[in-house]
């Protein structure tokens, strides 16, 4: 655990390369060519995404794994069920994803669509997870 | 420093008559004479006063700069200095347009909780304070205070300049007394001390910064308990992960809480909807400034937990005076509330709110929040169904070393005997 901790606090994008990065999305694709979009008309099955704690976050707990291959069809309502799920998250406790500083609140939306706009140039599509900020005074 | 002001009016004299006659341990810090400024203790409260206020920013006496060439929109009304017909962008409708002394007016009849020294102790703690940790429950507290106000009184209830007959009065005087500092769940259902034990439940101790989505639950959980009478026409719903599912808030409005006051199914509950937002990572995200400033033509309230929105301008639970704030300064967290009357003005309310959540000019789709009709029952048995088997699944079938192959070639990591970390394994949902 505590490895992982150490880990983490780099995040993926930093971690790797960029043409790393690009190589992975690429090698994934030719292991796995009918889960993963090959092109933009190809008939698309999985995304890659990449889900990280914000890094000021400190009231959520560490997702053990952080890279996911997602169905296309996936609603985000059900991708934020899964996260929460994985993370043993009541159903009252604040959690948000944001993806390139928006919020996610559309929750009807599916992950093509969300890939479609936010996807990086690598060919990940990267989303932070964060509680609300604890505010004093 | 006295709990409630704000209002400044003959009721808020009345009120402070009532807290003196409370019991000892309920003492008015600030409520000295002049006479005893050089009583010992009295002048250590002073002297503790005028610190905390130096301290927490407490008493800003500087008159406040608005532009006086934009509106000011406090709660659903708009104000300006110059122009009293305001054409609102979204809306072809003249929107009334009133002016500044309309706006003090309406500022002043705000109720104001802020922080308190010398109340009775918070649960099991040693604490009798909630200086420096409780903004969060103040601004909730301030939050619901004016929902209450707009559900019994109205929204052009006003502490001065209008006659109020003694019903009103009583309400009034009820809405303050539910917010005393006192452990007593029936006549302050809304007190720290009743909001620090609700928030145990959730892991929270007495002296904990409070996140402005904890608060809402918090709040959620201390009216679904109250009993007082005047507590019975009005409930609370907190959004989940930015969406109010509206069978949900029907539900709530049409059940009835308690079966032993005027239980009729049929009849339409009041609502307040508090709606806990995250609006960026850092800082207020620039493209909810539009959403943000809600060229609000209806009326429902619009406050943050956070941060009281007046357009341009916030209050803090420190302030006396409504402070300007730039919006880049702005949190991301908050909470935003709405007051509904009734079905209708629910209805009107989920209909006119849709169209100014969305921030323009985006091409992707990214609401401040959302309305649907009911949770999708099935996602969260199958999500958790999903994500377990097919991490046995990426075991089973070693998708995981051939991941490992692909990656190796570019990773850092040479070794292909031990097992590669955690996160460098995919989850295939």
């Amino acid at each position: 655990m505590m490895e992982n901790e150490a880990k983490s606090s780099k995040p993926f994008k930093q971690r790797k390369s960029f043409v790393s990065r690009r190589d992975e999305v690429a090698g994934i694709r030719a292991k796995f060519p009918s889960k993963i979009p090959v092109s933009e008309t190809s008939n698309l099955i999985s995304y890659l995404v990449i889900v990280e704690r914000y890094h000021k976050e400190k009231d959520l707990p560490l997702l053990d794994k952080t890279k996911f291959l997602v169905p296309q069809e996936l609603t985000m309502s059900q991708f934020v069920t899964i996260i929460r799920n994985r993370m043993s998250l009541s159903s009252t406790q604040a959690f948000y994803l944001i993806v390139n500083n928006k919020s996610l609140a559309s929750m009807s939306m599916t992950m093509a669509e969300v890939y479609k706009e936010e996807k990086d140039e690598d060919g990940f599509l990267y989303m932070v997870y964060a509680s609300q900020e604890m505010f004093g005074l | 420093m006295a709990a409630f002001s704000g209002a400044r009016s003959p009721n808020f004299s009345l009120f402070r008559t009532n807290l003196r006659q409370k019991p000892k341990d309920n003492k008015e810090g600030s409520d000295s004479d002049e006479d005893d400024l050089f009583d010992g203790e009295k002048l250590k409260t002073r002297l503790m006063s005028m610190w905390n206020n130096m301290r927490h920013g407490f008493v800003v006496p500087f008159k406040t700069n608005f532009n006086e060439d934009s509106p000011i929109w406090l709660l659903g009304r708009c104000y300006h200095a110059r122009n009293h017909e305001f054409s609102s962008i979204h809306s072809s409708k003249k929107c009334q347009v009133l002016n500044m002394d309309e706006f003090q007016r309406d500022f002043y009849s705000l109720i104001w909780l802020t922080y308190r020294r010398e109340i009775p102790h918070l649960g099991d703690s040693m604490l009798t304070t909630d200086c420096g940790w409780g903004c969060m429950l103040r601004s909730g507290q301030m939050m619901v205070a004016t929902g209450l106000v707009y559900h019994l009184l109205k929204r052009d209830w006003r502490t001065t300049g209008r006659c109020h007959n003694r019903q009103q009065e009583h309400f009034y005087r009820t809405i303050l007394k539910f917010f005393g500092d006192l452990e007593d769940e029936e006549r302050c259902p809304f007190s720290l001390h009743r909001l620090v034990s609700i928030g145990k439940q959730t892991g929270k101790q007495a002296g904990d910064w409070y996140g402005p989505a904890s608060v809402a639950h918090i709040f959620r959980l201390a009216m679904a308990g109250g009993s007082h009478p005047l507590l019975h026409g009005v409930n609370i719903y907190v959004a989940q992960d930015c969406t109010v599912y509206t069978d949900e808030v029907e539900r709530l409005c049409t059940t009835c809480r308690t079966h032993n006051w005027n239980c009729s199914g049929s009849k339409w509950h009041s609502v307040i909807i508090l709606v806990p937002v995250r609006l960026g990572g850092e800082a207020l995200n620039p493209i909810y400034v539009p959403c943000v400033k809600m060229k609000k033509w209806f009326a429902w309230i619009l406050i943050t937990a956070n941060h009281q929105w007046t357009c341009h301008g916030k209050i803090f639970p420190q302030s006396l005076q409504p402070r300007t704030m730039a919006f880049k300064k702005m949190d991301p967290s908050c909470t935003i509330g709405f007051y509904c009357d009734s079905k209708a003005d629910f209805e009107v309310f989920c209909r006119q709110t849709s169209e100014v959540l969305r921030p323009p000019m985006q091409r992707g789709d990214y609401p401040m929040f959302i309305f649907a009709s009911h949770r999708k029952p099935l996602a969260p048995d199958n999500a958790v169904r999903t994500a377990s088997l097919s991490e046995s699944l990426l075991d089973s079938t070693r998708l995981e070393p051939e991941i490992d192959d692909v990656t190796q070639g570019t990773s850092h990591r040479v070794s292909t005997v031990s097992p590669s970390p955690p996160q460098e394994e995919y989850v295939v949902l």
